[in-house]
């Protein structure tokens, strides 16, 4: 029965979970869990957060369905659900007296590396493990020096790979900031990553 | 010398700009020496950022998510299909290579008549049937049925002073059947909004949830049943087994002691006699080996043996509900003194049983930690995924029997045994990746635990758990000099965790260990007692009873998913 979900579009899938099909809904998740965690993982540098909130987007998702017009991309509905839960966590930090985020937390290359780090043929010598994990340290600390709304639109165009037009609709602003806020944060780090380019 | 039209470099790079404006571009670019070098150093940027790691999807994500989501929305859950039984064709099939022809023609003829019935009368279905004897044996509850909390302990035995004694570490007990309204802590979703609890507590929920449950318990009360067990044997345990568990259980029977008990010799500390310290655990492994082949205390062939067992582990009873004192690592004690009580109340229906196997299983509720797990003590700073294993079995027997109190239990520990499990499936002791006597045996119970934690286990997670159980599936290693490369524990919990699995790796994996099995035991009956690494602990009693369970394994419970 997967397998017969796995060929139908979102709009569909959608259309069959507000009919209470529960394997729409599984499929749903297994088609977009990853972009979603990683969304949240750029954001947080966590991944258990960022687990969290992805699970978040998917409950708060089937409140939402019934504003979700078939015509429109699904992922631009999906990532509008995650960004204004991502706000409404950062609110509630906020709020709260903030949550620091370590630039100084290592980079995962043990248990949450991904797995294809750990199952490739060669195993990584320790001075590429060591250039792998300072090129991945500076990258985040690059990313984390942008202002969060920069930051959001550099994850969504670079790293989820949206067209400006998705993230425009996504953030609810004109394509043209779209594309300064991107210029602008790409114009910070191409100074910032001067050091990562050259490895 | 800056230049205006740099600004075009990234939405240039990322084909952002409109097709009409990017020729010209391209040559402005090319002719213009500042926006050539700013485009080699945006591109490379971009190319750094697309080093950037990302991440996969932990193996109980998707799960959680589901969990989650019918927890929030339990319309969605679909009534579980009860476990197909035998089809008579299927029970044929198996049945005539073991008859002889003359039986075959005899059956034949049978059959003939008993198509000539069916003009007359319509059979009724196999599903009808085995409701039909699920309220006969077993009638489901109409509502919390809480037996009297004692005031006093007493009962049986010549320990009974005892279970009066009051274990300042617990609070109270609440021995009823009502369901938790509140999850507890750490269970999947912690930020999901709360439902109103009534919602939760649908009765209808339940009543679709536990129908499969209720089939369940028809088959441990038909335990009984010779022709349950028969043809369970015929479908998945293969020849052999039958004499080879009577040959055990009478050994058992030889080495009982006078109070009842199976205790250890004491192979620790080389002195004479006995040690104690784990006999309420193997007194209940025995009584488990008599219960799985459907002796009871009030039926079979062993009744005198089972009594005396279980008169002990009442004796060792505390007012608490734990099953034994609360010294050394007691919570193994527990949960099999208490899984022994459980089965023989659900085998027998015996009200002198329903408190204390009710009580028993309480504290082992009360006893889980605050993360889900369980440890050597009750509410431990540490989780033992070993200790929590045999925890999650008896709870789960427990909900079969209706209980639905253990479920928010349940689902706290899938939690945790989700937690604990890596990428490749593999199982931690403490924490994840943890492995201080390998993974194999860790693996074989966290595997089992999730089966039996969740109506929903992930399939994903479950395949990889097989391939590695599978990858070293129990060896023949049947001669002494190898015994304590042995691991009883791998294979008990594999075993009940590839049976459930089903057929995929059913085969690979039982018919090695069964043949092992067969041809390792001892003329008397017994397992030897350096036959498996924990042999110090557990000894003789330990290897046989482990022994004839894991031959059991096909009888002893059903499959719970198709």
């Amino acid at each position: 029965m997967q397998g017969d979900w796995d060929k139908v579009d979102d709009a569909e899938l959608i259309a069959a979970i507000q009919k209470g099909k529960l394997a729409a809904f599984t499929t749903l998740v297994d088609r977009h869990q990853r972009s979603l965690i990683n969304f949240f993982f750029h954001l947080s540098w966590d991944r258990q957060v960022a687990e969290d909130c992805a699970q978040d987007v998917f409950l708060r998702l089937y409140a939402h369905l019934g504003t979700y017009e078939p015509q429109a991309k699904f992922t631009t509905f999906l990532f509008r659900i995650a960004r204004n839960l991502w706000i409404d966590r950062m609110r509630s930090e906020a709020a709260h007296g903030g949550k620091a985020v370590s630039l100084e937390a290592p980079v995962g290359f043990g248990e949450d590396a991904p797995l294809s780090d750990r199952v490739s043929a060669r195993a990584p010598t320790p001075v590429e493990i060591l250039a792998r994990r300072e090129t991945q340290e500076a990258l985040r600390r690059a990313i984390d020096l942008l202002p969060e709304e920069q930051k959001t639109v550099l994850i969504l165009s670079e790293l989820q790979g949206l067209k400006y037009q998705e993230i425009a609709q996504i953030l609810e602003i004109p394509v043209g900031t779209v594309k300064s806020r991107m210029h602008t944060a790409m114009e910070k780090l191409k100074d910032l990553l001067s050091d990562v380019e050259q490895r | 010398m800056k230049c205006d039209k740099a600004a075009e470099i990234t939405a240039y790079l990322k084909g952002e700009t409109p097709e009409a404006e990017r020729e010209p571009l391209r040559t402005h670019f090319e002719s213009c020496d500042f926006c050539s070098k700013e485009l080699e150093r945006f591109d490379r940027t971009l190319k750094a950022l697309g080093r950037m790691e990302s991440v996969d999807p932990s193996p109980g994500f998707r799960w959680r998510v589901r969990e989650a989501f019918l927890r929030a929305h339990p319309e969605f859950l679909e009534p579980p299909r009860a476990p197909e039984p035998l089809t008579l064709w299927q029970s044929l099939r198996h049945s005539l290579a073991y008859v002889p022809a003359w039986a075959i023609s005899v059956a034949a003829h049978v059959i003939l008549m008993a198509l000539a019935a069916i003009v007359f009368f319509t059979p009724k279905s196999e599903e009808q049937k085995l409701e039909e004897k699920i309220i006969q044996a077993v009638p489901p509850r109409k509502g919390p049925a809480p037996p009297e909390f004692p005031e006093q302990g007493g009962g049986r035995g010549k320990h009974g002073d005892k279970r009066a004694r009051i274990d300042p570490e617990m609070p109270p007990v609440e021995p009823n059947f009502t369901p938790d309204p509140q999850p507890g802590p750490g269970i999947i979703g912690p930020k999901q909004p709360r439902k109103p609890s009534e919602e939760r507590n649908d009765p209808k929920l339940y009543d679709r949830v536990l129908k499969k449950d209720r089939y369940l318990l028809a088959f441990l009360a038909g335990r009984i049943s010779e022709s349950q067990r028969k043809t369970m044997r015929i479908t998945f345990s293969g020849e052999g087994t039958e004499p080879a568990i009577r040959s055990a259980l009478d050994w058992l029977a030889r080495n009982q002691q006078p109070n009842g008990s199976w205790p250890s010799p004491a192979f620790k500390d080389k002195k004479e006699g006995f040690d104690y310290s784990y006999s309420i655990g193997l007194t209940g492994l025995a009584l488990l080996a008599y219960l799985a082949e459907g002796h009871t205390h009030r039926t079979g062939d062993y009744t005198r043996t089972v009594q005396k067992g279980i008169d002990y582990l009442l004796s060792e009873q505390r007012r608490v509900g734990r099953i034994g004192v609360d010294q050394g690592n007691y919570m193994y004690n527990h949960a099999l003194g208490a899984l022994a009580l459980l089965e023989a109340y659900m085998m027998t229906r015996e009200e002198t049983l329903a408190l204390p196997s009710s009580m028993a299983v309480n504290y082992t509720v009360q006893a889980q930690n605050e993360d889900g797990g369980w440890g050597y003590t009750s509410r431990s700073d540490e989780n033992h995924t070993t200790v929590g294993g045999w925890q999650i079995l008896l709870l789960r027997v427990a909900l079969l029997g209706g209980n639905q109190g253990v479920i928010s239990s349940l689902l706290r520990a899938h939690d945790r045994v989700m937690a604990m499990t890596d990428s490749e499936g593999k199982v931690g002791y403490r924490m994840r990746s943890e492995f201080p006597n390998g993974y194999l045996g860790l693996t074989a119970v966290g595997m089992l635990s999730h089966q039996l934690s969740t109506h929903t286990p992930d399939p994903d997670v479950l395949a990889r758990q097989a391939d590695v159980l599978l990858e070293r599936a129990p060896v023949p290693g049947v001669e002494p000099a190898h015994f304590m490369m042995n691991d009883l524990y791998f294979a008990y919990f594999g075993s009940l965790a590839m049976h459930q699995y089903g057929d995929k790796g059913w085969a690979k994996w039982w018919s090695p260990l069964r043949d092992k099995l067969l041809k390792t035991q001892s003329a008397d009956g017994s397992w030897p007692a350096n036959f498996d690494r924990w042999w110090a602990q557990g000894g003789q009693v330990y290897s046989t009873a482990m022994a004839a369970l894991i031959l059991e394994t096909p009888v002893r419970y059903p499959r719970l998913f198709d």
